[in-house]
């Protein structure tokens, strides 16, 4: 049964395969240079990249209007590194679990779970949040109010886990079995094995997979603005509060008329948001070699 | 297999085709929140009562009243307003300069008048002391220049102030700040929050809080209390004879002339069953007690 | 190994244990965090849903005390829709060409990294650039068609890696047996590529659909509007589920409405689970 006489058809397919895959990438370059050309005027500016991320405040309402974003980044470093430090080893730790020492029937129910974790919503996670971990920290730690760092660092540290699990997990179990029963035939434990031989060698995807929740945290919206507090303070503590990245954007997009020094400001915190992004992944890529464990 | 591959391209093309004859017949609204639950309710009510534009006025096209409203805070009307990404803006401040040379030609509508109140929660340290501030104790609070309750009072406890404000776009902020800070910008340990509602919600739950209000908000709230301005209560009375310092319009702007169906629900709003609803959240109507707008 | 193998001793056993016991603790809680948080959840909300809810649109005084989220539902469901029609086929058109056509490894490298970058930009980037451009620029307005080119924007570097990866899966022997039976590219890759792959494909379209409903920041500046009746058009805004759980949050107006939303879109995503695991047991068989 033929639509269209052979050659017409294998044409028309791999013109229509090659439009798709340059309209992707038109689009693709046309986000990157349109963000960059919007945060030019900001980023450009002499002495701007400077007072945009170290000396200005955050007062628009000033005249003239003052708009760093340094305690934005900071509170976004601050954020990232909370979910982090509490999500990498409890990630790897899953991970070493799902390879090495859950029973098949086990790791077959884990799996899923760690699926629905890591696709429930980041709005339902920021409400979670706010309903258990605010009036919590509130109550138990006499703060003025439970919105801080801390909070969306920990549910933070909640949303990123799966990732790190199961790209960790891969990681390990990449590892041939060969190698670990070479080691349990010398007789070691269990733990020596994973601890010398799995673990060393797959060291390169446990980087991936911490890289990988480094730029989900990163880029986490809607939790961290319902959590985070939202002030324009530079954050001393974990326990203040603070505006990430992410949320600054949310928060102040609605009011910048377009072409404002406010708008070009917000395009600049976008552009180092990608930045960081596109670096951790170069990162991982220049590694790519070594990641998954080969012969 | 087959049939979820139907299925799922089904779904596609039924969403995807999802289209009303919705040229005309549709109006957006953004903008103030604190206007915000009156404009929804209005415009639920009007569109209730009104299946289609021909039942308001025979001379309009039989199309299905359609009408959106959002936040985001007076300046994000005014913007929208002159973007045109909405028919009507909802402002809960006098218009800037800059704003009136980039609107143009505009109209205004005024369809409420309200105060900004300083409210703190009935447990907390300040309420317990007096009912009454100066602008300046205010404005030291508020901007941050005193830190804890002793700061301010030796006999209250040594606690923090917790400020809660709007965002830099609403309409309350920008009285606040005009007329209470000056020159003196916001604590920047304040917490910006995103609408009237939520400010409700925090200054109710939370006794060391501190933060401005809309008086409707207020003086619903059973668990609030409004500091007195300079000796001015923020009571509906002090907003009509103006003595509270902290005045504001809640209006409806226009670029330009109002289209016919635009003219039709500002009617409403200002009519009688849309200044009931003003009134049954304790702001001030207009009629009577009208407050023109353009006084500073 | 640089020292002599030696038999465990006792501290070698001991360690040993309890790495199992730890390993043991952080599976179980790594099953038992979902159930916590959707259990908690379900039994807040649990008892404000019914039809009415997931029919009705928000009622009461100030609105959203009352009444359902019907409206926000058939918004996101729309979006989505949209979404999905303006990524789906050029995503695996692009997956294609990359795998079937393609005759320069350099070139799926380069795609392969900057959609892997694109997949990791935050959401609210996309809301930034689709507000400026869709929004502002091209004149669209705040609306379901721009929210919903947005939604594509996000879904289809997913869509494009996960499309990419299915076709590479259909082994070369069945490409070059169909081939050798004389019939062209086309006809190959429709009849025995497509159709191999198309359980992983529609997969990840589904995932990615999934992650597309439940996420806000795109939508917030794009399409989202804090309230509307239905009315349902390429040009007008639309309310949705996830925007409508955050306006619900911060006007404080009804928890417990808040905790029915948050449920919704939690089953929403349950339903994308298990919907998934059905179309990866078809590519088994």
């Amino acid at each position: 049964m033929r639509l269209l006489p052979g050659i017409l058809s294998e044409r028309l397919t791999w013109l229509f395969c090659l439009v798709s895959l340059l309209a992707g990438g038109a689009t693709l370059i046309l986000v990157a240079v349109f963000i960059l050309r919007e945060a030019a005027p900001t980023l450009f500016a002499d002495g701007g990249l400077m007072a945009l991320l170290f000396t200005d405040p955050w007062v628009p309402l000033a005249e003239p209007p003052l708009l760093g974003i340094g305690h934005a980044w900071i509170s976004t470093l601050m954020i990232t590194a909370i979910s982090l430090g509490v999500a990498v080893p409890f990630g790897y730790g899953i991970g070493l679990f799902i390879s090495d020492v859950a029973p098949t029937a086990v790791r077959s129910a884990l799996q899923p779970c760690l699926d629905v974790l890591a696709g429930i919503p980041s709005v339902v996670y920021g409400f979670f949040g706010y309903v258990t971990l605010v009036p919590w920290f509130e109550n138990h730690f006499a703060m003025a109010t439970g919105e801080s760092i801390l909070a969306a660092g920990l549910i933070l540290a909640v949303m990123v886990l799966p990732f790190i699990a199961s790209t960790s997990a891969e990681a390990f179990r990449a590892i041939p079995g060969d190698l670990r029963e070479a080691a349990l035939a010398q007789g070691v434990t269990r733990w020596h094995a994973v601890r010398r031989v799995v673990v060393a060698q797959a060291a390169p995807g446990m980087f991936a997979a911490a890289a990988l929740g480094l730029a989900r945290a990163i880029g986490e919206t809607l939790a961290v603005l319902m959590l985070a507090g939202n002030s324009v303070a530079l954050p001393h503590s974990v326990l203040d509060r603070g505006q990430p990245l992410t949320a600054l954007i949310a928060t102040e997009l609605g009011e910048a008329g377009v072409g404002s020094p406010k708008y070009h400001t917000l395009f600049a915190a976008a552009f180092v948001l990608i930045f960081v992004v596109v670096c951790i992944n170069a990162l991982v890529w220049a590694w790519k070699g070594r990641l998954i464990y080969r012969v | 297999m087959r049939f979820t591959t139907l299925a799922f391209f089904g779904f596609i093309l039924l969403t995807g085709g999802a289209v009303a004859d919705s040229k005309d017949g549709i109006l957006r609204l953004g903008g103030s929140t604190t206007l915000l639950p009156v404009i929804s309710k209005a415009s639920s009510d009007f569109m209730e009562r009104f299946d289609t534009w021909n039942r308001v006025d025979p001379s309009f096209p039989e199309r299905d009243v359609v009408i959106f409203v959002s936040g985001g805070g007076s300046s994000f009307g005014v913007k929208s307003a002159i973007n045109g990404t909405v028919e009507i803006g909802l402002v809960s401040r006098y218009l800037k300069n800059k704003e009136k040379t980039l609107l143009g030609e505009y109209r205004t509508f005024q369809v409420g008048t309200d105060a900004v109140a300083i409210a703190v929660n009935k447990d907390n340290p300040l309420a317990r002391l007096r009912r009454g501030f100066s602008s300046d104790e205010m404005a030291s609070i508020f901007s941050g220049a005193v830190r804890t309750y002793r700061d301010f009072d030796a006999t209250l406890p040594d606690e923090s102030i917790v400020l809660f404000v709007r965002d830099s776009g609403a309409g309350s902020a920008e009285m606040i700040q005009k007329l209470i800070l000056h020159q003196r910008p916001v604590s920047s340990g304040a917490l910006q929050l995103s609408s009237q509602g939520a400010l409700l919600q925090k200054l109710n739950s939370n006794p060391r809080a501190v933060g401005y209000i809309s008086s409707g908000l207020l003086l619903a709230s059973d668990r609030l209390v409004g500091l007195a301005l300079d000796g001015v209560r923020p009571s509906n009375e002090n907003v009509i004879n103006s003595r509270y310092p902290v005045v504001r319009p809640l209006m409806m702007v226009v670029k330009g002339e109002p289209g016919a169906l635009a003219r039709a629900f500002i009617d409403y709003v200002l009519g009688e069953h849309g200044q009931a609803l003003v009134a049954s959240l304790n702001y001030v109507p207009v009629g009577e007690n009208y407050v023109p707008v353009g006084q500073k | 190994m640089s020292e002599a193998p030696s038999l465990p001793n006792r501290q070698a056993i001991l360690v040993d244990r309890a790495f199992t016991v730890l390993a043991w603790l952080l599976g179980a809680t790594g099953i038992a965090l979902p159930g916590v948080i959707i259990g908690f959840l379900a039994v807040r909300g649990l008892g404000v849903i019914d039809w009415a809810f997931l029919t009705s649109p928000p009622g009461g005084f100030p609105l959203g005390q009352a009444g359902g989220i019907g409206p926000a539902l058939q918004g996101s469901l729309a979006l989505v829709g949209i979404g999905l029609v303006v990524a789906l086929p050029l995503a695996v058109g692009g997956a294609l060409f990359l795998t079937e056509y393609n005759r320069f490894p350099a070139l799926a490298r380069i795609v392969r990294f900057a959609t892997e970058c694109l997949a990791a930009i935050p959401s609210i980037v996309y809301g930034l650039f689709g507000y400026a451009i869709l929004v502002v620029f091209m004149s669209l307005k705040i609306s379901l068609l721009a929210g919903g080119i947005t939604l594509g924007l996000v879904m289809f570097p997913l869509i494009l890696i996960g499309a990419q990866e299915a076709l590479e899966a259909v082994s070369w022997q069945d490409r070059e047996a169909a081939l050798s039976l004389g019939v062209t590219r086309a006809y190959v890759v429709r009849r025995v590529v497509l159709r191999q792959a198309a359980p992983g494909i529609l997969a990840i379209t589904t995932l990615a659909a999934g992650h597309a409903f439940g996420s806000a920041a795109p939508v917030l500046f794009t399409a989202s509007v804090i309230f509307s009746r239905g009315g349902l058009g390429l040009e007008t805004p639309v309310m949705t589920l996830p925007t409508h759980l955050y306006f619900l949050v911060g006007e404080a107006l009804s928890f417990e409405h808040a905790y029915g939303t948050a449920l919704v879109l939690v089953g929403v995503l349950l339903i994308v689970n298990v919907l998934v695991v059905c179309l990866k047991g078809a590519l088994r068989r």
